[in-house]
């Protein structure tokens, strides 16, 4: 999953640049003085930002009632998402509407779900958000929407720390959306 | 030693014909005198040109994936001289060479050309063919300088 949506846009500067074709000048040299004639000329290159972006959802199966602890063996990667700019770009993160929800709209109750969103920046990996989905009710810390810090590429992905199930979780596909926000930092 | 006299009187009058196109002739031998000189018009070489920078102010890249090779028309001009002009051509892309790569194109008449020196009379279209963007190219305003130079192949 790529986006390239600035290819419209190219097309269009493109155009924009044949439209802009200023009235030509005229210049008369006349003989015996003409030693050499020099014509300059300075064009302002705006190297606009562009990202890519690429992303990977895995859903966890919870097969059984019970107390998991995924996170002592690597954790289980529910997201993962990496980016590759030509500038730093400003990510901010959301869970615009913090419950799991089935299709139904019926919220899951039933667990207690510690996770984790980290930044991995070359090799530096920085916890940056902690978040407890407790019998319904989600709490992160720090709050959302939170801004990640700058990088011109870095990865980011939301592990499973622990895992509670109560034997009366209603089995069902829950959803608990997330939304990331990408902003250049270079802009005209 | 009579010679040597001659060989500076005839010296001498060179430097006076260079001078003031003076003349003695002595009689007795006077017969006929022929003065062979001529008339000499130096017509200097002129030009006219008319032309445009095709990139008024700004030119934006707006993504490092594009369908290559993209042509970025840069100056055209109409050269109209009594003789064939020496064109010289610089250009400094502002850092941006490390990360694009290109190649000059030139069309004459709305033909491709390729670039002789000097150039005759025509309309003539100079630009350059991008082949690559780099991905990593830094976001940013780069100023990118370009020149060129006529210069007459006639000269006195």
């Amino acid at each position: 999953m790529k986006i390239r949506k600035y290819v419209i846009l190219a097309l269009i500067s493109v155009l924009s640049l044949f439209a802009f074709s200023v009235q030509g000048l005229d210049l008369h040299v006349p003989g015996c003085s003409w030693e050499s004639t020099d014509l300059t000329h300075e064009v302002d290159v705006r190297v606009h930002q562009w990202i890519d972006i690429t992303w990977d959802a895995t859903p966890y199966h919870i097969c059984d009632y019970g107390y998991i602890e995924p996170y002592q063996e690597e954790g289980f990667i529910f997201f993962s998402l990496f980016y590759d700019s030509n500038a730093t770009v400003v990510v901010t993160v959301d869970f615009p509407d913090p419950y799991f929800k089935d299709d139904l709209g019926s919220i899951l109750d039933g667990i207690s779900l510690e996770f984790f969103l980290k930044e991995k920046v070359g090799e530096n990996e920085n916890s940056i958000l902690q978040a407890t989905y407790n019998w319904g009710s989600l709490l992160t810390s720090p709050g959302v929407p939170l801004t990640i810090g700058n990088a011109m590429v870095a990865e980011i992905i939301i592990s499973m720390d622990t895992l509670t199930v109560d034997p009366d979780a209603p089995a069902g596909i829950y959803h608990l959306p997330v939304l990331f926000t990408f902003s250049p930092t270079v802009s005209w | 030693m009579k010679k040597v006299f001659i060989g500076l009187l005839a010296l001498l009058s060179i430097f006076a014909f260079a001078n003031g196109n003076n003349v003695h002739i002595p009689g007795c031998e006077f017969e006929s005198y022929t003065l062979d000189s001529s008339i000499t018009i130096y017509v200097h070489q002129w030009m006219d040109l008319e032309y445009t920078w095709m990139i008024d102010s700004f030119f934006d890249i707006c993504d490092y994936d594009l369908e290559f090779p993209w042509d970025v028309d840069l100056l055209s001009f109409t050269l109209d001289s009594n003789a064939s002009v020496t064109v010289s051509a610089s250009a400094n892309w502002g850092g941006l060479d490390v990360y694009i790569d290109g190649t000059i194109y030139v069309e004459k008449d709305g033909n491709p050309f390729i670039p002789t020196n000097p150039i005759g009379d025509g309309s003539y279209l100079v630009g350059v063919a991008v082949t690559y963007i780099d991905p990593d190219t830094p976001a940013g305003e780069y100023t990118v300088e370009l020149g060129i130079t006529f210069e007459p192949t006639v000269t006195f």
